[in-house]
């Protein structure tokens, strides 16, 4: 009488555990110890319970899945690396998730690796340390922000002019400041060869999305709208993938400034205060 | 690396509280509506509705239960994992001794779909023929689509048969087969061809799997085992989710063919 596979996996946190490594690759019986840090004893009854549910088969000296072990492994992988993502921190339940596309969202759990990062009060207003380190010596960098941030405008030219690609979006009315305050930095930096500006509507849910090849950064609002100077960060493949395809999706429904006459139109129609039709987009 | 995760007890160590979580994914629900669908009485799954609601799986709005932010990240992952679970536990050894890449690996990974199937064996006196407890729904189906890389000599008389009682009936077959076929049978592939409600495909990719019934009464699968062994069986569904999984598997392969008019 086999056992049912729910108890296979889940009963036992070293089965799971080794379940989740094979996954990855085939190992030997040393890196399951070094890498699950067990002792052979501890772990050769749970390899046995395995091997015995066909979900592993033992082969040239190393462990690895079965076909039947692969799906099984899959399936458990996608729900364990969203309640892994969900106990370590309660930042996803609090804030809005309702700027992430149903895709991303399904893929959440490849950001389960994310560290809470809370700024030191007083350096709030000014780039943290974290930031300025991600941002240097970039080969790209994509950002997304709502926020308005003039100290990192020069960060983003010198980036772009030491030839790494950089990705702007900002929102109408973060743009529409910069154009105020900064208009000659942001006119030279949207013609530079390297780097792309975008604006897109206000009243996204996302505060601020960035990327670059040290990982991402991400930062919510709240569930009632609100911004605390914290983020969530990352530099895992998977959670900078994902970050990745979610910047190509605010992208995709962005108005690109490509040229100085579209940066001329923006101020005269930002000086009318209303947009053209063509210039709108909807989320969803 | 690790992390304890005592929420996997929460969600898959009750019936009752698995149970709930997957009716509440369609939405809110009253005591009464849960109680009707999950066939309880009241006291028992108010335990667990509380136990959900303090682990903050649910919320409660106004007199309906609802799954939280947190619940409705959770849930959708563990209806993939438990319906792929059952189609193993059901026939574990079977599918142990399939080699599963077989199937397209976007099928394979819903494989969940297929829902509770049952292997069905030939009578030993028709070691060539269908089980019989297939032949009649097969006879009552609307439309029959096969998907094959082996040979039965039964074929060209049963789907000459089907289609002439006006069942729509379309053929995928490896180019062998279908070359055989048409040497062999020429006159019965012409009198098939010749029918309104007939297609004949032939494959010229290799078909991994044995064979594959679809009609919009059942499905079922005949796999080769990791040893590249095959034996006449037939692993057979008749939940609505596998005739939709059917449908997929020969549009993947029709998609892969060509459609053969006259010969």
């Amino acid at each position: 009488m086999q056992h049912e596979l729910i108890d296979v996996v889940f009963r036992s946190q070293k089965r799971r555990d080794l379940l989740l490594l094979l996954g990855e690759e085939p190992r030997t019986m040393e890196e399951i110890k070094i890498l699950l840090d067990v002792s052979p004893t501890a772990i050769l009854p749970q390899i046995k319970r395995l091997t015995d549910s066909d979900l592993v088969i033992q082969k040239n000296g190393s462990y690895e899945l079965t076909d039947m072990g692969d799906q099984v492994f899959k399936k458990a992988q996608s729900l364990v690396n969203v309640l892994t993502l969900l106990e370590r921190d309660n930042y996803w339940i609090e804030h809005d998730l309702s700027g992430i596309p149903n895709y991303l969202l399904d893929r959440v759990g490849d950001l389960k690796d994310c560290k809470l990062v809370e700024p030191d009060p007083s350096q709030i207003f000014e780039p943290s340390a974290e930031l300025l380190s991600f941002f240097s010596s970039s080969r790209y960098l994509m950002v997304f922000s709502s926020f308005y941030r003039p100290e990192f405008l020069p960060l983003y030219t010198r980036l772009a002019r030491l030839d790494s690609d950089v990705t702007l979006i900002f929102t109408e009315s973060v743009l529409e400041k910069i154009m105020q305050n900064y208009e000659k930095k942001i006119r030279k930096l949207a013609t530079l060869q390297n780097a792309e500006l975008f604006v897109c509507n206000d009243g996204v849910k996302l505060a601020e999305l960035m990327v670059s090849d040290r990982g991402m950064i991400i930062s919510l609002f709240d569930s009632n709208g609100r911004f605390y100077y914290e983020y969530m960060s990352c530099s895992e493949p998977e959670a900078v993938n994902w970050a990745k395809e979610l910047f190509e999706f605010y992208k995709s429904r962005a108005w690109q400034i490509e040229s100085e006459q579209c940066i001329d139109n923006f101020i005269s129609t930002a000086e009318r205060e209303a947009f053209p039709e063509s210039m709108l987009f909807s989320l969803h | 690396m690790s992390t304890e995760l005592q929420l996997i007890d929460t969600i898959f160590f009750s019936d009752k509280r698995k149970n709930l979580l997957l009716l509440l994914k369609d939405g809110p629900k009253t005591i009464e509506e849960i109680k009707k669908g999950l066939k309880v009485s009241s006291s028992p799954i108010m335990a667990q509705i509380r136990i959900l609601l303090k682990e903050g799986l649910l919320v409660q709005k106004g007199d309906r239960y609802c799954l939280s932010v947190k619940g409705k990240l959770i849930v959708p992952k563990m209806e993939p994992l438990l319906s792929t679970f059952q189609v193993f536990d059901e026939n574990h050894d079977y599918w142990a001794r399939q080699n599963l890449r077989t199937l397209p690996p976007h099928l394979l990974d819903r494989i969940g779909e297929l829902g509770s199937c049952k292997e069905l064996l030939p009578e030993r006196t028709h070691i060539f023929d269908y089980p019989p407890e297939i032949m009649d729904p097969l006879y009552r189906s609307r439309t029959v689509m096969e998907i094959s890389s082996i040979f039965l000599p039964g074929y060209p008389s049963l789907y000459l048969d089907l289609a002439k009682r006006g069942i729509e009936v379309s053929l995928i077959l490896e180019k062998p087969i279908c070359e055989k076929l048409i040497f062999d049978y020429r006159a019965e592939v012409e009198e098939f061809l010749d029918l309104k409600n007939t297609r004949l495909f032939v494959c010229d990719h290799k078909i991994e799997l044995a064979s594959s019934i679809v009609t919009d009464r059942f499905i079922s699968l005949s796999m080769i085992s990791k040893e590249g062994r095959y034996y006449n069986h037939e692993m057979v569904s008749f939940e609505k989710s596998a005739l939709v999984w059917g449908q997929e598997l020969f549009n993947y392969y029709k998609d892969l063919s060509e459609q053969i008019t006259q010969i």
